[in-house]
């Protein structure tokens, strides 16, 4: 018996060299991977770095605070920070009623049906659409057919439809993720299924629900496309005022002025278009920065 | 059988020739029993004999399972639980369960038992603060947490006091029946010890229904005692008679630790 033993197991002699060949192995896929790492940062920094010392000049509380003077060669981006602000604040307003409702629909009452495994299917698809198409979806059916010109509601309706296919899915896997012991819970205290989702589901979804919100909201502030054709203006020196109005009005924003500064023959000034393109990136950092804390802050309670 | 008892009045659940099917698996064969009002009933068999299907059977938690399907009648307090009449969201109010691995809501430990109240029956903060201290006195949970429960996360107990903060939660709703299913199996022997006093503690004022497989635990808490095998209802009686002159082969084999 021990020499059959003896003859199936190698020698040790054997296994040390098999065993030194597989921790060469390994250090050679840990070294590809920290260079991978390494390269990939170094892309992103490059991109902030060049951002950050190409504005930086122009940055300063006049760039931010104020408008453009001399027919824009000179001043500041006000109306354009504001406008990106509020396109942000307008999709934010429409896609959290309706993208939560959406992604606890998909999630609790769908079902499995042949047609709800389609519609899901659609919206992954739609999630991955590029924004140019839901820019000329929006001028198509908000600007053409309803508001006849560019304004705010336009483009907070665009963003927002391009937001919330993503916003369904990840409200939908933040609700699958919410374990079935609090919902058994839930209902053997003899709540209704609307009282289990409001009361149990959705506060320990909450996190995932937040985060998805903001990153994508944040995510579309920052798209040009779906803003050039449905809410944006070349500047234009009209007043600017806070008002149910103001919706009806094209508005001019971030992404639209660094569309309009690159375009040929553009008066704008190389400085200008950096400070721009600094302060568009700085917004949407800080939008993530935002989600970031939200999440640690969940992560640190969420215990299961 | 349970000839003693016969008297209508204590009986609070009736189960009569209940079949139970998991699609075509069938995990329930026939079973019939009266169970006891204000007393301590334990279900104990092998593993996959259907313990834990007929506890949920009694609170319709299966509901929930698509394919689940049963024949035969199971009435509480004389009435049909699956009748077209059933309010099922009452019927559960008036049947806690308590699962086998503790789940407080991830909420402060306040608002874990709060919340069914509040929601059931409007109470506002005053009555509701009576009532969490109540619930959290009976459950034999209150001097462990009394300094901190409003702002303490029911997630921070240890296991033992989950499971007791889970005990709290449904008799802050007052039911009838609570149904436990296999309630100290994730607990250390300490937190054993003290779930096994407060079982004993709440009969009498409750019927409790305890799955257990530990069958030390079934003679230490209950004073009626139900063997499961194979989806049958083998032997069924007071505690004593089942272990000291079970009136089956199957029973005194199981009883005796030489199967299952
Ligand atoms: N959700 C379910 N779906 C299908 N079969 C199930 C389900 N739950 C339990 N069963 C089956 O029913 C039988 C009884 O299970 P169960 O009541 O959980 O037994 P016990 O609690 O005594 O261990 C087992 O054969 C089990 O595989
Ligand atoms: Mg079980």
């Amino acid at each position: 018996m021990a020499s059959v033993i003896g003859d199936r197991i190698p020698s040790r002699a054997k296994l040390a060299a098999r065993d030194a060949r597989r921790k060469l192995n390994s250090r050679l896929f840990e070294v590809w991977l920290w260079s991978m790492g390494v390269l990939i940062t170094l892309a992103i920094l490059a991109v902030i770095v060049t951002i950050v010392i190409k504005g930086l000049p122009a940055m300063n509380w006049e760039f931010l605070s104020t408008g453009p003077k001399e027919g824009m060669k000179e001043g500041g981006i006000w109306p354009m920070l504001r406008g990106s602000i509020l396109l942000m604040i307008g999709t934010l307003l429409i896609v959290l009623p309706v993208g939560v409702f959406g992604g606890v629909f998909l999630a609790e009452y769908a079902g499995t049906s042949r047609l709800v495994t389609l519609v899901r299917a659609c919206v992954v698809a739609l999630a991955g659409t590029p924004s140019v198409i839901y820019g000329l979806f929006g001028l198509a059916v908000f600007v053409l057919l309803i508001t006849k010109h560019t304004s705010l509601i336009a483009g907070c309706l665009t963003l927002a439809m391009f937001a919330l296919p993503v916003i369904v899915l990840t409200t939908e896997s933040a609700i699958k993720a919410v374990p079935e012991s609090f919902v058994e819970a839930g209902v053997s205290l003899g709540m209704s299924k609307w009282q289990v989702i409001r009361k149990v589901i959705l506060p320990a979804a909450l996190p995932g629900i937040v985060t998805g919100l903001v990153l994508s909201t944040g995510r579309a502030a920052g798209e040009a496309p779906p803003i050039l054709f449905t809410a944006g203006i070349y500047y234009s020196t009209a007043k600017l005022t806070f008002d149910l109005e103001m919706f009806k009005k094209p508005v001019a924003n971030l992404p639209y002025h660094l569309a309009e500064g690159y375009r040929q023959g553009s008066v704008i000034p190389e400085k200008i278009i950096w400070g721009t393109c600094l302060t568009l990136m700085l917004l949407v950092l800080l939008i993530n920065l935002a989600a970031i804390i939200v999440r640690a802050r969940a992560r640190k309670r969420q215990v299961w | 059988m349970v000839s003693e008892i016969a008297s209508r009045e204590n009986i609070v659940v009736e189960a009569k020739d209940v079949d139970f099917y998991y699609g075509k698996n069938q995990a329930l064969k026939g079973v019939t029993i009266q169970i006891i009002r204000n007393k301590v009933t334990c279900l104990i068999g092998p593993s996959g004999c259907g313990k834990s299907t007929f506890l949920r059977s009694l609170n319709r938690m299966n509901d929930r399972i698509a394919g689940a399907r049963h024949t035969g009648l199971i009435e509480i307090d004389g009435e049909n639980i699956y009748s077209r009449k059933t309010d099922l969201m009452q019927l559960r109010r008036k049947v806690g369960m308590v699962f086998q691995k503790p789940n407080p809501f991830p909420t402060t430990v306040y608002e874990n038992i709060a919340m069914a109240p509040r929601i059931h029956y409007g109470f506002g903060e005053r009555e509701l603060n009576e009532i969490v201290e109540t619930a959290l006195q009976k459950a034999a949970l209150w001097d462990e947490v009394k300094d901190d429960y409003k702002r303490k996360h029911a997630l921070a107990l240890s296991g033992g006091q989950q499971q007791r903060l889970c005990i709290a939660r449904t008799l802050a709703i007052n039911p009838e029946i609570i149904l436990m299913d296999e309630p100290c199996s994730a607990l250390d022997p300490i937190s054993t010890y003290k779930i096994e006093e407060l079982i004993k503690e709440l009969s009498g004022d409750y019927t409790l229904i305890v799955v257990t497989h530990n069958m030390h635990q079934a003679g230490r808490i209950s004073s009626h005692t139900a063997f499961f095998n194979l989806g049958e209802l083998v032997e069924y009686g007071t505690t004593e008679s089942i272990f000291q002159r079970p009136a089956k082969r199957e029973t005194e084999d199981y009883v005796s630790g030489r199967f299952g």
